[in-house]
């Protein structure tokens, strides 16, 4: 279509005009994203950084997952999710899988449908909230790191290495800072021994391994100073409450860990 | 003895004056409803100027809380056909009519212009998606959009 000579102005208006939807504020953006499907916006990532990094967040994630299941009731359906063993490349790598109870239920002659994540190292399942699934790799016993899996998008946040090995861990979800955090109770090779420590890690872009001194690390279970014992009792962790804690059952006594104010 | 509707006048970019019924704009933007009931509207003299909504955007916006406040009681599917009407617009009206919506708080405007916005995007490859929003630098390195390909091939 040819303009005429004296639309000039109009023409450059417009062409300014069509960046507009680019424009659109990170809220805005947001408020659009969260009405496709997960599985859609798991392709979505890819369309530019910004948008990655939008869909990725974990405010983003929480929003859009109490979204969903208010608009389909299906997805809070129970899922089991499992550890197993896969082969890839003929490598041996650990394997998380998660089915759909109902699925079984309702139609036991087909098949299931199973997401699946496979990764070369050993993975195991810390707990789950809001639809995600925490997981720790130990990785040679010496470091860990803790991963934050979506099984829905497929989308995945590691934290860093931390030296040690989790003899205690537990995950949850704190509502007050909008957070999800892991906390586990590590134990390395020092230079004097064994070293115990706990430590408390906040799922976030900037955040890393917080130290938390004032645990009575021996209330948990966990040997502080006697190297040759591997075998012991280990408290059991039994999931997060909406009171913002994290609780475990040690020698028949419930401890909890209060996530909000990390004491 | 019905006494006369009580009307209120906004003012658009162009200084564009707009006679709307008051209870027409305050049953859908909280903005107006907040500054009628806090007093801060005087009838004789107040005008609500709009300074980033211009006159067309503005009347569009009128002609739906109208519409919406007159035929709430319509059924469903007259509504959604006379929604999709009014959205068929291109994507610069749509821009605007999102700005004005978030300006004075319309919520349900804003619902139907987000839900809009997500058919766009549904279904689309992904060049169709970043032609719509104008997305020339996405940010990617050739390794990392290379890795995106393999992943989801079927959105290329």
């Amino acid at each position: 279509l040819a303009m005429p000579p004296t639309d000039h102005n109009d023409a450059e208006r417009e062409a300014a005009r069509t960046r507009q939807l680019a424009d659109l504020s990170e809220e805005m953006m947001m408020e659009i994203l969260l009405r496709l499907p997960a599985r859609t916006l798991a392709s979505l990532r890819s369309v530019c950084t910004s948008w990655r990094n939008l869909i990725s967040s974990p405010p983003f994630t929480c929003n859009h997952f109490r979204r969903s299941c208010l608009l389909d009731p299906t997805l809070s359906a129970p899922r089991i999710a499992y550890c197993t063993w896969a082969y890839r490349n003929d490598v041996r790598c650990g394997s998380i899988g998660l089915v759909s109870v109902h699925s079984i239920l309702d139609n036991p002659s087909e098949p299931t449908q199973v997401d699946c994540f496979t990764e070369h190292f050993y993975y195991k399942m810390v707990g789950s909230c809001n639809g995600l699934l925490c997981l720790v790799d130990e990785h040679a016993f010496k470091y860990m790191h803790a991963i934050l899996w979506n099984p829905c998008t497929g989308f995945t946040f590691e934290s860093p290495e931390i030296s040690g090995k989790a003899r205690f861990r537990g995950f949850g979800y704190d509502y007050l800072s909008d957070s999800y955090k892991i906390y586990a109770a590590l134990k390395k090779q020092g230079p004097s021994g064994f070293e115990s420590s706990t430590r408390i890690y906040t799922f976030g872009p900037t955040s890393s391994w917080r130290k938390i001194d004032d645990i009575p690390v021996a209330l948990l279970g966990v040997p502080s100073d006697n190297p040759s014992c591997d075998v012991y009792r280990e408290g059991e962790f039994f999931g997060s409450s909406r009171l913002c804690t994290i609780n475990w059952i040690v020698n028949h006594v419930v401890l909890y860990f209060d996530l909000a104010k990390e004491t | 003895m019905g006494s006369p509707v009580k009307k209120i006048m906004l003012c658009s970019s162009e200084k564009e004056i707009f006679s709307v019924e008051e209870q027409v704009m305050v049953q859908h933007s909280v903005i107006i409803n907040n500054m009628i009931e806090d007093g801060s509207y005087n009838h004789e003299e107040s005008k609500i100027p709009l300074d980033c909504v211009d006159s067309k955007t503005l009347k569009k916006v009128i002609d739906y809380c109208t519409h919406h406040t007159h035929h709430h009681n319509d059924n469903q599917e007259d509504l959604e056909a006379w929604d999709a009407q009014f959205l068929n617009v291109d994507s610069n009206g749509l821009y605007d009519l999102l700005m004005a919506a978030n300006y004075l708080e319309i919520r349900n405007l804003l619902d139907l212009i987000y839900g809009t916005i997500k058919n766009m995007i549904k279904g689309k490859k992904i060049d169709e998606i970043r032609r719509i929003f104008n997305i020339k630098d996405h940010g990617f390195t050739p390794e990392e959009e290379e890795q995106n390909r393999k992943e989801y091939p079927h959105f290329y």
